[in-house]
């Protein structure tokens, strides 16, 4: 806001306005406030609650207030109902900051489960927390009678009376394992389940990223068919408008094979898949923005065109590693690179290097020098470590407790520290985060 | 967000929240009605109507985060349903001020009011007064982004010539 404007706002905030009062108004017959009206969800599940405690307070008092159920809630609120086994709400704890806001002002205590679950729903919906852009919920259902909390888990499900939701609904058990987690990454035990789930079908993600993403972004990757609905994805650009990019970058359009898939790769990406031109195109495109982070392309070049004679060459017959750089440098037409690599496997020269902040790979045909293959990641960042190698072998040696040793050695690798070391006849070997300083992994082996 | 948490307990029938929120962002509204009506009564009364019309239906906003484009739109309506036979000047003379503006202050608020055209002052009074984004303002306004934009900074460039003018007074 510039100065005119801040001087518009303080002079147009400076006229005096009259009060505004309903009552007087409510005379005049401008507001019927004593009226009833449709309330809002909360203010009738409030009152139901309250009818409810009245009736049935002092009736079971016994049996009623042990919890036998947990039922959690995430979408990005997280909320956990403990039931008694009436499947009655005894308590309603948030797990976020987010989870705070959606109980605030509801009192679900003494309400049936079916009720307070699609209240808090109904509350997630009215506060903008599920939208058309994201529909996804995760229900938990924790009993320690698995029969039972399968149970429960069917009933919740069924009761969930709302449209255009996609609910992802699982039991649970308290594992150490789970729940260790679950305290490290502040998350609830249903997410770190189902992250758990997801990186079962794919070793490349770590905890740590799925651990921030949301529950709509979690059920697109993890694609179970067990999902209610169907989860929303109106937050990205769409399939089509993915594949037009790809196809004008590529500059076909004919093509065959094709195959389009909405995946997780540091950030939300469409994986689109072709053949054109007796060629074979990978593309990655960033689903929020539709900026293509990596693509690459096979020309089905036979690196080996002719094995049979390929032992009788002779060195003479193969281009140098100096040619193989040169074709692989004109065709990327870059100059100044760095983190240069060349490497001779199986009659082709496979090449790496990394210039204008992206990543190129090569695979040159080391008798023809033809480009069998090549790859471009534009998504390429410089490994930034803010913690020294110093204190990133502190941070081990304290974990560790031990001050005397031997064979030590570190790494700096994909912005994690590698360290390892012996010590009172052990070996340690610790992976470090070098942004943070957090400990990735460690594994400590008695001789 | 705050407005919004006004809302909510507005829909439950909370007068507090209703006065509280009434106190904090009356002059919005009003300043907005003012803009498109340019007539202090016509705007009162506008300004009046949107605050039943917000008791009234609290409990139907779903929120999508941007209460005040809720409120600012339902004003817009209002507003253009009262649009009568305006007077073509309007003095500042005519409004109360909590505090004595000095002279170049009723000049520029005048020259607002009266000078710029009625798109212009919408989208200044918008921006000034609420901090929205300009696509925000062009939603409310049911402009185009690029109008918006131009309209705005056209108006801005009235405002600085005049205030230039001031200081060479």
């Amino acid at each position: 806001m510039n100065k005119i404007e801040k001087r518009i706002n303080e002079n147009l905030n400076n006229i005096k306005l009259p009060k505004f009062d309903l009552n007087n108004l409510e005379k005049k017959g401008y507001v019927y406030m004593e009226k009833k009206r449709k309330l809002p969800i909360m203010a009738t599940i409030s009152t139901l609650c309250v009818v409810c405690l009245l009736f049935i307070g002092g009736l079971y008092y016994n049996n009623n207030y042990k919890v036998v159920s947990k039922v959690g809630i995430d979408v990005n609120p997280s909320v956990e109902l403990k039931v008694n086994q009436k499947e009655k709400v005894l308590e309603v704890v948030a797990n976020n900051e987010d989870g705070k806001k959606i109980i605030s002002n509801m009192d679900l205590k003494g309400s049936d489960i079916n009720v307070a679950v699609n209240a808090l729903i109904g509350s997630m919906v009215k506060n903008g927390y599920i939208n058309e852009l994201a529909n996804s919920i995760l229900i938990s259902v924790e009993n320690n009678d698995n029969t039972k909390a399968e149970t429960l888990r069917q009933e919740i499900l069924n009761q969930i009376d709302m449209e255009n939701l996609s609910i992802i609904s699982q039991t649970v058990n308290e594992e150490k394992e789970l729940t260790d987690l679950a305290k490290e990454y502040n998350i609830s035990l249903g997410k770190v389940k189902i992250i758990k789930q997801i990186m079962a079908n794919n070793n490349l993600l770590t905890f740590e990223q799925l651990s921030s993403l949301s529950i709509n972004e979690l059920n697109l990757i993890l694609k179970d068919e067990n999902t209610s609905g169907t989860a929303s994805e109106k937050a990205y650009i769409g399939e089509d408008k993915a594949k037009e990019i790809a196809l004008k970058h590529a500059n076909v359009t004919n093509i065959t094979n094709y195959k389009i898939e909405l995946d997780f790769d540091d950030v939300m990406v469409y994986e689109i898949e072709f053949k054109a031109n007796n060629k074979e195109y990978d593309y990655e495109i960033n689903a929020l923005t539709g900026d293509i982070i990596e693509y690459e392309i096979d020309n089905n070049e036979i690196s080996n065109n002719n094995s049979s004679n390929s032992s009788n060459n002779t060195t003479t017959d193969k281009i140098t590693k100096d040619e193989a750089k040169q074709i692989a440098l004109k065709h990327a037409n870059v100059t100044n690179i760095t983190n240069y690599e060349i490497e001779l496997d199986d009659n082709k020269y496979e090449i790496e290097f990394k210039a204008n902040k992206k990543e190129y790979e090569y695979e040159i045909n080391a008798t023809t020098g033809k480009i069998i293959k090549y790859s471009i990641d534009n998504n390429y960042k410089e490994p930034n470590p803010i913690i020294s190698k110093e204190e990133a072998k502190q941070i081990a040696l304290d974990h560790a407790n031990v001050t005397n040793i031997t064979n030590y050695e570190i790494e700096l690798d994909d912005n994690k520290y590698e360290i390892e070391f012996k010590a009172n006849n052990k070996e340690y070997s610790y992976e470090i985060n070098a942004t943070t300083g957090k400990i990735i992994e460690y594994e400590i082996d008695t001789d | 967000m705050e407005v919004n948490n006004y809302l909510e307990r507005i829909a439950m029938n909370d007068i507090e929240a209703f006065n509280e929120l009434y106190n904090l962002i009356n002059n919005n509204v009003y300043s907005f009605a003012l803009s498109i009506l340019k007539n202090n009564e016509d705007a009162l009364d506008v300004m009046q109507e949107v605050f039943i019309t917000i008791y009234h239906n609290a409990y139907k906003y779903q929120n999508q985060n941007k209460p005040m484009a809720w409120i600012l739109t339902i004003t817009k309506n209002i507003a253009y349903t009262k649009i009568r036979n305006n007077k073509k000047t309007i003095n500042v003379d005519e409004f109360e001020f909590i505090t004595k503006p000095n002279h170049d202050d009723k000049i520029l608020v005048e020259y607002l009011l009266n000078n710029l055209t009625t798109e212009e002052r919408n989208i200044i009074i918008l921006h000034a007064m609420n901090g929205f984004k300009f696509y925000e303002i062009a939603k409310i306004l049911d402009l185009k982004l690029t109008t918006t934009l131009s309209k705005y900074h056209r108006a801005i460039k009235k405002l600085k010539e005049l205030t230039k003018e001031e200081e060479n007074e």
